[in-house]
This record gives C-alpha cells, sequence and structure tokens, in this order.
C-alpha cells in the first residue's frame, strides 16, 4: 500500500509540481515548434512517453553499476546518451523490419522523441533524486504524461490566442513562450522554490 | 449560420466598458479608505504610484503598438487601483511599481491589450512580486502605525495570521476584529464587510455576473466549513480563512475579469467551481501564504475551453431536444390521421 | 565563373542568415531549454556556448561525411553516428568549462549535457548530408554564433536584473528582481527577446525596401 501511494504521488509530482516542460522546460521545442500537427504531436507525446519511461527504468537499473566509477561524473551523460542511441537503433531496426511503411512516415518524430532534454533530462533526474528503479519508471512516465498535459494546455493556449489581437512582434513563438512562462509562474505558487537543474 | 468567435468584454446592455470599469472603482475606494483610515498617507501613495505605473506603461506600450491611446480605456487604472490592495502598506514603491509594469507590458499588451487577456494581469504581477520579494510583499505592518509616506517604513513588520494558518497554527485575534479588519494584513483584504459591501454594490450595478461568484463561494464556504486547514471548528475556520485570505477579494475583483471571464453562464459556473478548487489545493500544498493569485493564473488557462465546450453542449442539448420535440409532433400528426 | 561566385556568395548569405535573421533559438524555437533554464548568468552562457559550439560543428562536419556513405546506410544509423559523436564531444567540453569556471558544470546540472542533443543538429544534419564538408562547417560556425547572440544576451540580461551583477562583478543597478532568474522568467525573456528580434529585422526589411526602391528611382 504503502508502495503505492509512493507512486502515486510521484507521478503526481512529475506531473503538476514539478512538470517537465513548465518546471524545467525540458522538450519545450517540440511542444511550441515542430510541426508534426495536433494529432502527430499527441502520437509524439505518446512515443515520447515511453521514450523517457524505458530511458529512465534503464538509467534507474545502471545507477548502482555507474556509481562504482572513478570518474562517474564525467561519464555517466555520454553512457545515458549511448543508451539512448542504441536504444534508438534497436526501435528503428525492429520497426524498418516489421513496419517499413510506418517507420518512413514518421522517422522524423522517432528521431526527436529519443534525441531530446526530455529523454536525457528523465535519466538524469533519476541520479539527483536517488530514485530506485520502480521510482525511476515512474518518474519517466511522469514526465512523459506531463508533456502530453502541457499539450493539452498548450492547445488550449492557441485557440485562445487566436482570437488576440496580438502585436505582430509577438505573434507566434514569442506570445507562446510568454504563455508558458505565465503557466510556469502560477505553478511556482506550489512549488515555492525553483528546483534544482 | 456563421458564428464568429468574439473576445470579451460582452456588454449586453446600454452601459459601456468604461461605465463597467467605473463602477469598479468606486467599489474599490472604499476599500482605499479603509487602507488610508488604517495605515494613513501611505496607503493611498502606493495607490497612486501603482495607477501611475500602470498608465505610463500602459501608453507607452500603445505608442509602440502605433495605436492611439484612448482617453475613455481606464482599464489600466484598475489594473493600478487592484494591485496594491492586495500588497503590504509597508511595501516598497518600486515594488508595486514594477509588479504594475509587468502586469501592463507581459499580461496586457503581449496578449493583444484591452478586453483581450489571456490571464488576468493584476493577478500576474502579484505573482510576479510575491515569487521576487516575498519578504517585502508579505511582511506587514500593525493597523494605525503611522508609516513614513516615503522611504524605507521604520516600524516593526510581522507576519499576519495568514501566516499562522499556514503554518498549522490558530491566529489569536478577537472575532469583533477579524470582522473589522484591524489586524495585520494586505492593506484592502482585511475588511471583510467591505469587501461583501462592494460585492453587493458590483452585482446590483450589473458590473459583475453572478455565476462565477456563486459557484466560487459556495464551494470556498463549504470546503472551509466541512474541511478546516487547521484544529478548530468549521464556523470559526471560515471566519480565520475569509478574513486572512486573498480569495475573498480575489473572488470579487480578480475572478469577474470580464477579459478572462467566459461568456456563457453554464461556462462561468464551472470557470468560479474550478477557481475555487484550483485555490482550496494551492492553499493545502501550497508553499505560500497567499496563493489565490496563482490559482487564478492557473484557473485563466481553462477558461476559454469552458466557454466553447459549454457552447458544444448547450448546442447538442438543444439539438436532442429538437429532435425529441419533432418526433413526438410527428407521432401526434399520425396519432390525428 | 562568375555564375559560380554568384552561388558562393548565394550559400554565403544564406548561413550568415542563420544568425539573425534565421536565428536558431529565437527565431527558429530550436535548443529552446538550455537557453530558457540555463542562460541566468553570463558564466552559464559562455558555459552553454562552449558546448554547444563543440558538439553542433563536429556533428555538423560528421554529417557531410556521412553524405558520402552509399545511400544504402540507412538515415538513422547516420543519426546514430552523430549522437555518439555529441555524446563523446561532451567530455574535452565538460574539461574546458572548468577551465573557465570550476563549478560551470554544477550550476548548469542536467542542461549542460542536455545541448549534446540539442535539437539544432537534429534537424540540420540531414542537410548537411547533401553539402560540402566546408560549407557544413561553416553552417555550423553560423549556428554555433546565432546560438551564442541569443544566449549571451539572455544571460546577461537575466544576471543583471536578478543578481544586480555581470559575470559575477557588482554593477551600480540599484534594484534587482531575483524572480528573474528562475524559470518562468526565462521563458518570458526568450519570447520577449525573439519579439525584439523580429521587430528589428522587420524594421531592418522595410528599411532596406525603401532604399531600393529610392535607387531604382534615381536609376530611372
Amino acid at each position: 500500500m504503502g508502495t503505492l501511494v509512493n507512486i502515486f504521488t510521484l507521478l503526481l509530482t512529475a506531473l503538476v509540481l514539478e512538470n517537465a516542460v513548465f518546471s524545467r522546460a525540458l522538450d519545450i521545442t517540440s511542444l511550441l515548434v515542430l510541426p508534426f500537427g495536433k494529432r502527430g504531436l499527441r502520437l509524439f507525446g505518446m512515443i515520447l512517453t515511453g521514450t523517457t519511461t524505458i530511458a529512465s527504468l534503464i538509467a534507474g537499473l545502471l545507477n548502482p553499476l555507474l556509481g562504482r566509477w572513478e570518474n562517474v561524473q564525467y561519464l555517466r551523460p555520454v553512457v545515458y546518451i549511448v543508451i539512448l542511441t542504441l536504444l534508438y537503433g534497436c526501435v528503428c531496426f525492429l520497426l524498418n523490419w516489421r513496419k517499413r511503411d510506418w517507420f518512413s512516415g514518421h522517422h522524423s518524430m522517432i528521431t526527436m522523441a529519443f534525441f531530446n532534454c526530455a529523454a536525457y533530462g528523465a535519466m538524469a533526474l533519476t541520479v539527483y533524486s536517488g530514485f530506485s528503479w520502480l521510482e525511476s519508471a515512474v518518474s519517466g512516465l511522469g514526465i512523459g504524461l506531463s508533456f502530453l498535459l502541457a499539450l493539452f494546455v498548450l492547445e488550449q493556449g492557441r485557440r485562445c490566442m487566436s482570437i488576440c489581437n496580438i502585436p505582430k512582434a509577438f505573434r507566434g513563438l514569442p506570445s507562446e513562450l510568454v504563455y508558458v512562462g505565465l503557466i510556469s509562474l502560477s505553478l511556482y505558487g506550489l512549488v515555492g522554490h525553483q528546483l534544482a537543474a | 449560420m456563421l458564428q464568429y468567435e468574439q473576445k470579451a468584454p460582452y456588454v449586453r446592455n446600454r452601459d459601456s466598458a468604461f461605465t463597467f470599469m467605473m463602477d469598479v472603482v468606486i467599489a474599490l475606494l472604499p476599500l482605499y479608505f479603509m487602507a488610508f483610515y488604517f495605515y494613513g498617507f501611505r496607503a493611498l501613495m502606493m495607490g497612486l504610484f501603482s495607477v501611475a505605473a500602470a498608465v505610463v506603461s500602459d501608453v507607452v506600450c500603445l505608442l509602440l503598438e502605433g495605436k492611439k491611446p484612448y482617453l475613455r480605456d481606464i482599464s489600466s487604472v484598475v489594473i493600478g487601483m487592484i494591485l496594491p490592495l492586495m500588497m503590504s502598506a509597508a511595501t516598497p514603491y518600486y515594488v508595486v511599481v514594477s509588479a504594475e509594469v509587468f502586469a501592463v507590458v507581459f499580461v496586457k499588451h503581449v496578449f493583444g491589450g484591452v478586453g483581450q487577456s489571456v490571464f488576468n494581469p493584476a493577478a500576474a504581477g502579484f505573482a510576479f512580486a510575491a515569487a521576487c520579494w516575498p519578504s517585502q510583499v508579505f511582511s506587514y505592518p500593525a493597523p494605525f502605525s503611522s508609516l513614513e509616506v516615503f522611504g524605507p517604513v521604520s516600524q516593526t513588520l510581522s507576519n499576519g495570521p495568514s501566516w499562522n494558518l499556514f503554518q498549522g497554527g490558530v491566529p489569536t485575534i478577537d472575532v469583533l476584529d477579524l470582522l473589522l479588519g484591524k489586524f495585520m494584513g494586505p492593506m484592502g483584504l482585511t475588511n471583510i464587510l467591505v469587501l461583501a459591501t462592494c460585492l453587493f454594490y458590483l452585482l446590483f450595478r450589473g458590473a459583475i455576473g453572478w455565476q462565477a461568484p456563486l459557484s466560487f463561494f459556495a464551494i470556498m464556504v463549504t470546503a472551509m466549513l466541512c474541511f478546516p486547514r487547521v484544529p478548530e471548528s468549521g464556523p470559526m475556520s471560515l471566519v480565520h480563512e475569509a478574513t486572512t485570505g486573498m480569495w475573498v477579494f480575489g473572488g470579487i475583483f480578480l475572478l469577474n475579469e470580464p477579459g478572462t471571464l467566459p461568456k456563457r453562464s453554464s461556462a462561468r459556473l464551472a470557470y468560479g467551481a474550478l477557481a475555487a478548487v484550483f485555490t482550496i489545493l494551492f492553499q493545502r500544498f501550497g508553499q505560500m501564504e497567499q496563493t489565490f493569485a496563482f490559482a487564478l493564473l492557473l484557473t485563466n488557462v481553462f477558461g476559454f475551453t469552458l466557454d466553447r465546450n459549454s457552447e458544444r453542449l448547450l448546442r447538442q442539448l438543444r439539438r436532442a431536444y429538437l429532435a425529441t420535440r419533432t418526433k413526438h409532433s410527428e407521432k401526434k400528426s399520425a396519432q390525428r390521421a | 565563373m562568375r555564375q559560380e561566385q554568384n552561388t558562393v556568395k548565394k550559400n554565403l548569405r544564406k548561413e550568415l542568415d542563420l544568425i539573425f535573421v534565421q536565428n536558431p533559438v529565437l527565431v527558429t524555437g530550436l535548443a529552446l531549454a538550455p537557453a530558457v533554464v540555463g542562460s541566468f548568468t553570463m558564466k552559464n552562457g559562455v558555459g552553454l556556448c562552449l558546448v554547444f559550439g563543440m558538439v553542433t560543428i563536429p556533428v555538423l562536419v560528421l554529417a557531410s561525411f556521412l553524405g558520402m556513405l552509399p545511400e544504402k546506410v540507412p538515415q538513422y544509423v547516420r543519426t546514430m553516428a552523430c549522437a555518439l559523436l555529441a555524446a563523446l564531444m561532451l567530455i574535452p567540453a565538460r574539461m574546458l568549462a572548468a577551465q573557465i569556471a570550476p563549478n560551470l558544470f554544477d550550476s548548469l546540472g542536467m542542461y549542460f549535457s542536455a545541448v549534446a542533443l540539442n535539437t539544432v543538429w537534429l534537424v540540420r544534419a540531414p542537410l548537411c548530408q547533401e553539402k560540402k564538408t566546408l560549407w557544413s562547417l561553416w553552417e555550423g560556425v553560423c549556428l554555433t554564433v546565432g546560438f551564442s547572440l541569443c544566449v549571451m544576451a539572455v544571460s546577461t540580461v537575466r544576471e543583471l536584473l536578478a543578481y544586480g551583477t555581470l559575470w559575477g562583478k557588482a554593477t551600480a543597478l540599484p534594484l534587482k528582481f531575483p524572480a528573474v532568474a528562475y524559470v518562468f522568467a526565462g521563458f518570458i525573456v526568450v519570447g520577449t527577446a525573439a519579439a525584439v528580434l523580429r521587430w528589428c529585422v522587420d524594421r531592418c526589411h522595410d528599411i532596406l525596401t525603401l532604399i531600393r526602391r529610392q535607387q531604382k528611382k534615381w536609376r530611372a
């Protein structure tokens, strides 16, 4: 029961309090800029959720082993990126082998889902927070879901801003950044302090 | 039929945006009078500086956008008057001015100016000030202490009863003093009776709708009565929370800002309820003593969505009603035949 | 010969556009996370620029070499090679960063290494596979300069406003806004910088059009 409560709290924290997009700006580029369209972005969010969950699970499992190295601080990021690369290679190979048509249409989306701040951030956060493998997986899942939540919120914001008479210089990316900034400010009232990078 | 989506304010009667805003200004004046009564000229000067900063930044933004300043647009005056009332009377002027400039430039004008705001400018300004200078914003002087009009305040400042509540303690203030607003707190938020009068005035004048405040206050009062934050009886918890918190003031002046408020009645009811839920969550799990402004900013995100979805829901209900009516009349005509 | 020269000039201009007109962060919106979160002091800004340059330039050069491989080699294998090189480049970048400021790595936290997976090279590397090595190098340099200009401008403003200092040294600024160092302010400052850049580019464009019209008139 205690573990379940712990997992639920962790998931809720990752979704709201430490929302990967609003509190840490992880993968904000994919959210604001990538031309995948509404449906494409949702699919991207789901792929990203899978990526962050698996990546942080692997990181959680590897952390005790990595901790034994002498120059672990230098090598940990390299190891994480190598793991992400190998994971990406495996997924691409399998998809290319089994579902070639789908893969050729979604290749860029899969690349972006693996090589971004969110996937790396999910792995790095397992070290900063000292998570076990289960907690790491839940935290990764929370980061992916928080991207989907942010996507929903930004969709509403875009609809609302589309009928506003926004000054020319602020139209598009600048106003969206200010919009995300103000949501981030509202969540600051809940957290009350700056999160560790 | 073509339907165009339009942003607020939606003025239905002969009153204009100017008369609506004048009503809000008139409703704010008693609060300034009480602030003057408790803290002297410094309270008025804070209001004056704030309004001046708001108007100047508004005019500068308009000129930068290549628009002409419109004399009958007093929205910046309203923002300028609301913001200092949420702060301590001893707050340095630069804090008020900075918060005001932030509110007008980054919240009002970035999204298109008057009536187009996506977020409440005054709430955002307060949130910015609270994030930047929490010690200045949340340190209060005692009422009837003569504060210096210019320069730093020499009186001892301390945390108000809202801090006690935030820490899980029960404030030891006489109930009469609480109702009269004779305790340390933000300069315009402590007078619950005056605030209630303001609410009735605005409702009577039609400057604000009844829907959002009704659902907001109903949920807030129920939550305070049934689930007190500190170990005390429900009614006492309600008195403490209502007199020391920002939510009563916010429920009257911030929640009903026409730029962010949904246009449909059902959406407004849902909006008020959502604001109440967020306020309670922020109050229970937040890390600041006054969190209403932050909760409202998050509520603002869903205002437009509620409007859209309520419209869709109503349209579907109307269609279903018309379909059943046609079926019924067809049945009747068949029976007659 | 003249045609070739014109093409070179055109390409040079096109790549130079990456500094201002097509700035990777403020206009294209790539690599936003480090620019928003990490750039709250000038030292951090320099650290980010250093990692960005050390990762992006070699990766784009490698991408142009990968373009010479036979078409049979799938795109994802090329991307993997680029990612591995980016990861390896983090080691010398970390060593150099320690020379600039010993606590730079800790101050930037995960964003130091996250720059290795920046979207700039992810978007540009497939394009660089069709270019010559020298052009890829030039593109990498232009992208680094564009990123550095944005990050340094944002970090200078944020350090000045948040702490009242420049490169850690106190200035005469009487007012400090501590919250400007926070993430929400990062979003707002970067958003405002993007708007300012767009306004400047639009004005420059207007002025240039006016001058061209005048020149045409005079010629006529």
